[in-house]
């Protein structure tokens, strides 16, 4: 499988503003969530459903980042408690909540994320398939660049992984043709390296 | 103490004896209440850790006695019936892999490792590819070890998927909406088998050919016998499925049309299940191309089914 197969890459002007000054956003809440450097957004809606809606998953993946993040990782989700709706489909993907992360936080959130993908599904994790919207904010460059990931979930930290560390140390890119050219060479870089071990 | 620690003993050697007891349900149920009354004991002892283990050796028997179920459901063509053991024992096996381990002393004492090895083996063979999906807004759920409703950031304390006094946490659903209901061909929950109506009895009819699932088990002696799946893709000539009708399912399992995909070619890649029987003996194994032990008459023959040994 190829990286375009499995991570569509693209940049958004959804910010961290734009999610917050959402309407259903109380002004309490809206304080709470200016803290936050990673963000649970919504779904907008599902079929003929409009409303603001999670995965199931939501709840069981903010706790355990919650119990396991360490201090600079401060974590919330996009709505009041009494207005959370959950999707719910009968389909064998672990579909994690859409997150929109600063670039600073981003590899220990990424490193959550594999952490909560083991323990989520153990030994199933050969065959399961997870997917997920990861949204990276670099406010160095004002690149905001959103990750759809729909793949094998041992493969999550190998494309998405990937993305963010090029972000993170690759001080040069600027844009999004930069970053998937990065990204592409560095995938053949460590296919290679593989291969001679 | 040294009661519990004999009764712990006891109920051990009850699991390990698995694989060759003759089954008996007053020795099944007499093991089933010293669990309960050890778990009882731990919970008012406060004991959560003992408490959870003998959550554990609960899951461990239920899930040996619903391997043997479906094993024996099987071998009654009663296929329906298995495939919901089957996945019931994949279900436990996912959560005592996370609280238990599979591989008790190192030697699968338990046969938990024979389990979570075969039940998907036999899920392979079955031909359920497609499930009923339904979609649902979920607005409220409760928590199962306090009845408190779920809240992200008021939450009770307890994790789903976690044991607290001796009972697995789950997230009870008391409020939902049903939105939609279609199909998909990895489902969470594989109970969702769509059957077809017989529109003159207007009875639902299990309409499946079950001739892979049947040939593996007829030669399996026990449940806890071995034996292995390889699924490949093999070549085959075309002209060998004349049986097949051009608005069919072409053979090579597309999902298009035989007349839109291979029906003009010379050969097709066909899925084609290798099983092997360690302990068989090939004078015995029935042919491969076997009929007869289908239901009515089979849409298609078994030919996609070998064994090697």
């Amino acid at each position: 499988m190829t990286q375009d197969q499995l991570v569509q890459i693209s940049a958004t002007d959804e910010s961290f503003d734009y999610w917050i000054g959402r309407d259903y956003v109380s002004a309490e809440l809206r304080e709470r969530l200016s803290e936050a450097n990673v963000l649970f957004t919504p779904y907008p809606g599902y079929l003929e459903y409009e409303g603001p809606l999670f995965p199931i998953e939501t709840s069981e993946f903010f706790r355990y980042l919650q119990g396991n993040a360490g201090d600079g990782v401060i974590a919330d989700v996009c709505i009041e408690d009494e207005d959370l709706e959950y999707l719910s489909l009968n389909h064998d993907v672990l579909e994690l909540p859409n997150v929109l992360v600063k670039l600073l936080v981003a590899p220990m959130l990424v490193n959550l994320i594999c952490g909560y993908i083991l323990y989520r599904l153990g030994s199933r994790i050969k065959d399961a398939s997870v997917e997920q919207e990861l949204t990276i904010e670099d406010s160095r460059t004002g690149l905001r660049l959103k990750t759809k990931y729909k793949g094998p979930a041992s493969k999550y930290d190998e494309f998405v992984g990937s993305i963010v560390r090029l972000l993170k140390d690759g001080d040069d890119l600027r844009t999004l043709a930069e970053l998937e050219d990065a990204a592409h060479e560095e995938r053949i870089t460590r296919l290679s390296e593989r291969r001679k071990r | 103490m040294a009661d519990n620690q004999d009764k712990l003993k006891r109920i051990d050697q009850h699991l390990r004896s698995i694989t060759n007891r003759v089954p008996d349900n007053d020795l099944d149920n007499a093991a089933s209440q010293l669990l309960r009354d050890l778990k009882d004991d731990a919970v008012q002892e406060g004991d959560q850790d003992f408490a959870k283990q003998m959550w554990c050796l609960d899951a461990v028997k239920e899930c040996q006695n619903g391997f043997i179920k479906a094993f024996n459901d099987m071998k009654r063509r009663h296929f329906f019936g298995a495939w919901i053991s089957l996945a019931r024992c994949e279900n436990i096996l996912a959560n005592l892999e996370r609280h238990f381990g599979l591989d008790v002393d190192g030697s699968d004492a338990y046969r938990l490792v024979h389990i979570a090895k075969c039940a998907p083996q036999f899920q392979r063979l079955y031909p359920y590819k497609q499930f009923f999906s339904a979609g649902f807004i979920v607005q409220e759920v409760a928590c199962s070890i306090c009845g408190q409703e779920l809240s992200l950031r008021d939450s009770c304390g307890h994790v789903v998927g976690e044991i607290y006094s001796g009972e697995l946490c789950g997230g009870e659903i008391r409020k939902a909406d049903l939105l939609e209901v279609s199909f998909v061909e990895n489902p969470r929950f594989k109970h969702a088998v769509p059957f077809v109506n017989n529109s003159v009895t207007g009875k639902s009819e299990d309409h499946y050919n079950y001739a892979s699932v049947h040939y593996a088990v007829e030669n399996l002696t026990s449940p806890f016998a071995a034996w292995d799946l390889i699924v490949h893709k093999r070549q085959r000539l075309v002209s060998d499925f004349n049986y097949v009708g051009r608005n069919d399912p072409c053979p090579c399992g597309s999902g298009d049309k035989f007349k839109k995909c291979c029906m003009r070619k010379k050969y097709l890649l066909r899925q084609h299940y290798d099983i092997g029987f360690p302990d068989g003996n090939p004078e015995h194994l029935p042919p491969i191309v076997d009929n007869a032990i289908v239901r009515g008459k089979p849409r298609y023959p078994l030919d996609n089914v070998g064994a090697s040994l």
